[in-house]
This record gives structure tokens, sequence and C-alpha cells, in this order.
């Protein structure tokens, strides 16, 4: 199959959603949307617990409400949904010109295109990335795998359980595993604070009793056929295990919570430069990568706290989309943005200056009564709290934004 | 640990307001709260009151007779008491609805005496003929 479009967007989760959507509105009306799986929403869909679209919709929705409003937003569009359709390549011709090469249901397809949203969102890190060595029993799955079980197949995986890693994700499945009956040993992190919400840890841990082990990591999965115990050891401020430490917890299934990486394989292939920091695609205050014509949005450009800043970048990037296609983005003079003082991450990465701009970032370590200062234009915004689990978020005006002369701009996080 | 009740008249929790996470000490009189320390801005005393009796949102999900999914995602339509959270997970166990479900749709209606309802947040169709 050979299909022409103006826009593709890869990925039909919240961003590839609302940008789908936005751009329909925008008047872009020949749109492909491509889904490697049979169903829409992406994580939403598994995610059965409150807390989602309190600032884009408003309202405290579950995963598979949040995505049933885009759904029927989508409904009301002409974009053309392609699901069971995976985009593995990408290539730009010289005229600009953008090819996809992909496979739907076994059958190769090829899709011609002005601009892409790529907005593939992000994987769980297996246990090989944060060296958990040992057996290789039945038992072991990432939370997302557990979450997929359980709440759109209703299978418990397991009755003892310990999870790997204290990020709201963990929190939240261990919460899960006790509500459905299943004994849950012990959440095991890392790092010496936990890395989920206050509330996520009063809600999740607190009120079913599940012990929280901080400095601790798990070294080993042990089991034959079917998991049965973990090796756990604590470690210094130096994460190195601490000898004379090491202990075993039974159990027969361990849950993987240890964090999320963009999926940049298809753009990597293109050519598009990739920040270390992130993980995602340098992106200009268009969320344009460093392919001309190529936007992201959502998991893919930085892994998100909320699902609500998923779909504004996918709105943000189909508005640049829309302009991109209409009147081109002028060869602007992007300025820098520098991380400085505990500052892990900034998106968007080159800044224009000619436009309003939403900064995302997360510090390093924690910290209390902190600004996150942007001393060339001389903003300041205060932090009670800065938590590496809680991305800030600061929109700036172009106006502030005209004041930068130098080439760059650092973001500080500094002590009040 | 949740609340924890010291000399039947304090009750220590973290509240959830906002990120910064203050532990609270609430003293209690004839079960309501009389004083409260710890918090650093006023809807620490307002949290403190509500968590003498805690609510939550219970999320879980039930069977499905005859969907392309074998069970619904379903949450309370208002948050209900902690306490009762086990006697409610026993029951929606127990049930079995048919397909198709709405988004929306009432499961269980007035749950456990509580005025408030189990509602289904996610469609289920039937399932396809193979």
């Amino acid at each position: 199959m050979e299909k022409n479009y103006d826009l593709a967007i890869i990925g039909g989760g919240p961003a590839g959603l609302a940008s789908s959507i936005k751009a329909w509105k925008l008047g872009v009306k020949s749109i492909v949307l491509l889904e490697e799986s049979n169903l829409l929403g992406g994580v939403l869909p598994q995610c059965i617990h409150p807390g989602f679209g309190l600032h884009y919709f408003r309202e405290d929705l579950t995963g598979p409400e949040f995505a049933a409003k885009l759904l029927d937003r989508l409904k009301d569009t002409g974009v053309n949904v392609l699901v069971g359709s995976y985009a593995e390549h990408l290539e730009v011709k010289s005229s600009g010109e953008k090819e996809i090469f992909g496979y739907k249901y076994g059958e190769a397809f090829k899709i011609k295109c002005k601009a892409v949203i790529y907005a593939a969102g992000c994987r769980e890190r297996s246990r090989f990335e944060v060296n958990i060595l040992g057996d290789r029993p039945v038992g072991v799955y990432t939370a997302g795998e557990a979450q997929t079980l359980m709440d759109m197949y209703g299978i418990l995986p397991g009755s003892e359980i310990v999870v790997v890693g204290s990020g709201d994700v963990g929190l939240i499945m261990a919460r899960r595993f006790a509500l459905e009956g299943a004994d849950v040993k012990a959440v095991v992190e890392i790092m010496p604070y936990p890395g989920g919400l206050t509330r996520n840890i009063v809600q999740c841990l607190e009120d079913f009793h599940i012990p929280l082990y901080l400095s601790c990591m798990v070294t080993e999965i042990n089991g034959s056929r079917r998991v049965e115990g973990v090796k756990i050891v604590r470690v210094d401020e130096k994460f190195n295990p601490i000898h004379g430490s090491e202990n075993s917890l039974k159990c027969d299934t361990v849950i993987l919570a240890v964090g999320l990486k963009p999926r940049v394989e298809l753009r990597d292939k293109a050519g598009a430069l990739i920040d270390e920091a992130t993980g995602g695609p340098i992106v200009n205050d268009w969320l344009e990568t460093t392919i001309p014509g190529v936007f992201a949005a959502g998991n893919v450009l930085v892994i998100n706290d909320l699902v609500d800043y998923a779909a504004e970048q996918g709105e943000r990037a189909a508005e640049s989309a829309a302009k991109f296609m209409h009147d081109g983005l002028a060869a602007f003079k992007f300025k820098r943005v520098i991380l400085g003082r505990n500052v892990r991450l900034v998106v968007p990465h080159l800044i224009s200056c000619v436009q309003d701009v939403t900064f995302y970032g997360r510090v390093g370590k924690p910290e209390e009564n902190v600004q996150v200062r942007f001393d060339e234009i001389g903003q300041a915004f205060k932090l009670p709290i800065a938590r590496p689990s809680e991305m800030f978020r600061f929109k700036i005006s172009a106006d502030d934004l005209l004041k930068l002369h130098d080439e760059k701009m650092v973001v500080n996080v500094v002590k009040v | 640990m949740g609340p924890i009740v010291k000399d039947g008249r304090v009750l220590e929790f973290t509240c959830i307001v906002c990120p910064l996470g203050c532990r609270l000490r609430a003293i209690l009189e004839d079960g309501e709260v009389r004083s409260v320390e710890g918090n650093r801005c006023p809807r620490g005393i307002v949290y403190a009151q509500n968590e003498v009796e805690p609510k939550r949102i219970l999320i879980s999900v039930v069977k499905v007779s005859g969907g392309n999914l074998p069970v619904v995602s379903v949450k309370t339509s208002e948050p209900m008491p902690k306490e009762m959270i086990p006697e409610a997970m026993r029951i929606l166990s127990k049930v079995t609805v048919q397909a198709p479900v709405k988004i929306g749709q009432i499961i269980i209606k007035d749950f456990l005496g509580l005025k408030i309802n189990v509602t289904a947040t996610r469609n289920v169709d039937p399932a396809q003929p193979s």
C-alpha cells in the first residue's frame, strides 16, 4: 500500500490523539494516525485509577475515561486512523518530503507526507537495565505488563509481590495488588527518598501497611521455574552495596517499576539529534526536532508526570505542523537553553524568542524553598518543594523572552 | 502506617494536599478535631478534619460475560470510608455484568448503603463471533 497525506501522526496515545484532533481543527484535512496496537489510547486504557485530566479536562478522570473523551472528539474528525500499523522507518527526501515505511498486520505500507508528529511514547526499563541478575523464572513483570494483565484481562499475576522502584507507577501497582488480595512484601527503592508523590506514598503504601525499603536495591531474582525470592542489599550514598547487609525476601512475583525511556528508535534512523538528559529528541519551541517538519510530543519527547502535559504537547506540535505546512517555519536564529544548578532536564532545548514558550523540566535532587531562575531575562518562579519526581512547568511570554540578548539562557534552581 | 491513635485522642498522619507533605498531629475531643499541629497552611486543618474518617475513591475491575474483554474497570462515584474497602472488594469480586457495558453505566446502585454508585469506566463491546 502506498498513500499520500499532508500530516502523519505516529502513535495513538494521548499525545497522538490530542494532536490529531487539534490538527484537524486547524484545517489540516489530510491526516493519518498510525497506531501499532489494536487499541487507541496508549497507556490510558490500563490505568484505571483516578487522577487524570485535572488540567486538560478540568475533571478528575480515570485513564480509560480520559481516553474515551479524546476518542469522542476524534470521532468528529476525518482523521484516517490505522490501527495495527507499525511505523518502522522514516526517510526525509532532499525535497523535504517524508516517507514512512511500516507494516499493517504483516503487509508493508509506505506513506508519503509533508510533516510528521512523532508521538510514539515510551517503554519500560527492564531488569537488565538496572543490573538485577540471578535466574530467569516465571513471575517477573514490568509494572505495565502486570497492569495490563490485572486491569484489562482480570488476571492476578501472583500472590506474594516485591515491587522494585517507588515511582508513582510502582506505588500505584503496589496498591492494586494489595486491593486484589495479594501480599505486597515490600517496595524497594535505591534512592534515600521515595520516587513518587507524597499522595501516593500515603494512599498506596500507608493505607495498606506496605513496607518501603529506601536506599536498598534488589540484586538478584531467584527461582528455578517460578520466582522464589529476591536478594536485597542496602546501598551507601554512592549506591554501592553495603557489605554484610544482604537479605533474602521470599516472594513469587517481582514487579519492575524502574523508569521509562522515550521510544526514539524510528527517529534515530532518520538522524534527529537526541538529548541525553531526556532520552528524547532535541526540539525547538515549535517542538520541532532537528529534522525540519518532524515534530515530537508526549513521552517520546520527555517523560511526563501528567497525561495532561502529553496532550498539551500534542496540541502544540499540531499547531506547529499546521503552520509548517501552511506558511512554513521561518529560519529563526535559535538560542540555547542551558541546564544550570540542580536542573536535570528542560524542554524545549532551543528557543526562537518570538513566541510564548511552555518550559517543562526536572530538578536533579530534592530541595525546599527554591526558585527556578531564568536570570538572563529576569524571570524567577517560586518552588516551595522541588523533587526529581515532580516536573516543573512554566510559561514565559514572548515579551519576556525578547529581553534575551545572549546566545543562551541558563536555567538555575537556587535556594532563596 | 495510616493514622496512629495515641491515648485514644491524637491522630498522626501526612497531609497530602500539596507536595510539602506536612506531618500533622490532630488532637481529638469527642471524635472531633480540636486542634492541629504541624501544618504549614490552613488547608492542613481541613485535611486533618477529613482524615478523622478517611475516605477514598475505590477502583477495581468486575467480571464481564460475553464481552470482548473479560473484565470492566469500575470506580465509586464518590469517595467511600476507607475501613469499608475490604468489604467492598469482597462484594465486587462476586459481581458479573453482561456485555455490552457502557462507560458511566451504573454497575451497583447505593453501594453498601452509602448512597454512592459503582460505575463502569470503560466500554466493553460484545465479543465478536469467531
